[in-house]
């Protein structure tokens, strides 16, 4: 799924750059015969998610909600774009500000009619969602100490589609959070062998002009280099040294981990 | 990486900040997962939800500009805040220096210190945003001051959390109501909505908790089976000693 030496948690994409950000995500059907039910129903299979500065938001109207109160009766799954689970992995641990997270926020609009399709990110105006207007009904704030707020508008109490709503609203959270991807290992090995073969690679070009001139030197430099061979092998202890250096006295060391700490692990 | 670039102050060395970062992201996650004693579901029925995106400078900011005692101030006129909730507001700003900020910075400071200005001291407030209890003390004052903005004015409205459910560590399960919703011509209804949102909190949960978990894991890189049992398992652990 991901790469050997991706960071554990990716860089957060550019949030000032569009605000709005709209992800395409997919009922998906338990089972293949409802795929075609699906196709030639006038379900919407597709749901839009979007991400406005750090917030989830769904934006639902009738047709979606039928979809998705199906889903609960026969367990159907939602296939999330990969890219909204990428980043909502970096905003499980840190907001939008660079804070840490301090509680995952998930919004739920709806409207009788249809919402527009998402028109193009509107940066001039912070206020303005692109599928225009729709009534906040329920927010929830999801924080990973097991502290959860939801706000629930009065009007809703007795709106006919009220509890399909805030159904549909725990259903599209649950179905993000329990998709995040589990952070990969750290790379650090693989980042040891590179280091070993640059080390190696350097060594070896050295003792070239090196060895007409004082031979036992080269094979000196070869034989250090060759210890940096050993580090891959050993890199659950490079990965405690690197963490105890974070409070080591010496600035260069501490320094060093933590450059590399931040750029690989965070 | 963008998110780790100084906030506060750009012409700060930038190491420096990386570093405080990272400690305070650690500590963060020691704080959070020490702190972890309970699942805890709160809902609130309010007549407007405020959709703006959480900000804990802003909202800090914000929350600090209410004056901490009552009284004739201009912070109330501007605002047109009517008498009746004046002392609401007041509240939410004596919690925010009291709830944890006291004990956080307990050991060092006189007990009467007050909270950093944002304005003439952003490193220590920037240094206290970094704390997962005051942070998340903030949120939530910070919500409950978004709703309290937002609420009509009328004092049979007001914005409160109606039900509240948690979930101990240990199995035991308590539920509180406020009275207004038991006498509530729509009681059921609310009673429902809560519970359905229980429900699903434990799932949700798991799944932002198992993702900490594993993450923390790799940090210390632990042998995997050891949190994996803890992460499936969710709040269901057996109690802290």
């Amino acid at each position: 799924m991901v790469k050997g030496n991706r960071p554990l948690i990716s860089s957060p994409p550019q949030p000032k750059s569009s605000i709005f950000d709209t992800f395409d995500c997919q009922v998906r059907p338990q089972f293949a015969a409802t795929q075609s039910e699906f196709d030639h129903s006038d379900l919407a299979s597709k749901i839009q998610i979007c991400l406005e500065q750090g917030q989830f938001a769904f934006y639902l109207h009738e047709k979606v909600l039928l979809t998705i109160q199906r889903s609960l009766i026969q367990p159907n799954s939602l296939s999330i774009a990969p890219r909204l689970l990428t980043r909502l992995q970096h905003y499980a641990l840190l907001d939008e500000t660079g804070y840490p997270q301090s509680g995952l926020t998930f919004c739920t609009y709806y409207s009788d009619r249809p919402f527009p399709d998402a028109q193009t990110p509107q940066t001039s105006s912070l206020q303005v969602s692109p599928f225009g207007d729709g009534d906040l009904v329920l927010k929830s704030v999801i924080a990973w100490d097991g502290n959860i707020l939801h706000q629930i508008c009065d009007r809703y109490l007795i709106h006919p589609q009220g509890r399909a709503i805030v159904s549909a609203h725990h259903w599209l959270v649950y179905q993000l959070l329990s998709q995040i991807p589990h952070p990969i290992a750290p790379p650090l090995k693989s980042l040891l062998w590179r280091l070993a073969s640059i080390v190696m690679g350097l060594a070896l070009l050295l003792c070239i002009p090196l060895l007409f001139i004082f031979p036992l030197a080269a094979l000196l430099l070869i034989g250090l280099s060759c210890l940096v061979l050993l580090l891959p092998q050993r890199h659950r202890q490079v990965n405690r040294w690197l963490w105890r250096s974070l409070s080591a006295r010496n600035p260069i060391q501490r320094d060093f981990a933590t450059w590399v700490i931040t750029q690989y692990f965070l | 990486m963008a998110s780790l670039k100084p906030v506060a102050n750009p012409s700060e060395d930038s190491t420096q900040v990386l570093q405080a970062k990272l400690h305070g992201f650690v500590n963060f996650l020691g704080d959070a997962l020490i702190g972890m004693t309970s699942l805890e579901v709160n809902t609130m029925i309010v007549p407007e939800i405020s959709g703006i995106p959480f900000n804990p400078i802003v909202a800090y900011r914000e929350l600090y500009m209410i004056p901490s005692q009552l009284g004739e101030h201009a912070y109330f006129q501007d605002r047109r805040i009517p008498k009746a909730l004046q002392d609401r507001y007041v509240r939410l700003r004596q919690r925010l220096a009291s709830d944890d900020y006291h004990l956080l910075i307990g050991s060092s400071y006189p007990a009467n210190v007050s909270l950093p200005d944002p304005d003439r001291d952003p490193e220590r407030v920037h240094l206290l945003l970094q704390n997962f209890q005051f942070l998340h003390s903030l949120r939530r004052l910070s919500e409950l001051k978004m709703a309290l903005d937002q609420s009509s004015f009328d004092p049979e409205k007001l914005d409160m959390i109606y039900a509240q459910t948690s979930i101990h560590l240990h199995g035991e399960v308590t539920n509180r109501y406020h009275a207004t919703v038991l006498n509530h011509i729509h009681k059921d209804v609310m009673l429902d909505l809560h519970h359905e949102g229980v429900a699903y909190a434990e799932k949700q949960w798991q799944g932002l908790l198992g993702f900490v978990l594993r993450l923390v894991q790799n940090i210390v890189n632990l042998p995997p089976t050891q949190l994996n049992s803890a992460a499936s398992n969710g709040q269901r652990q057996s109690p802290p000693n």
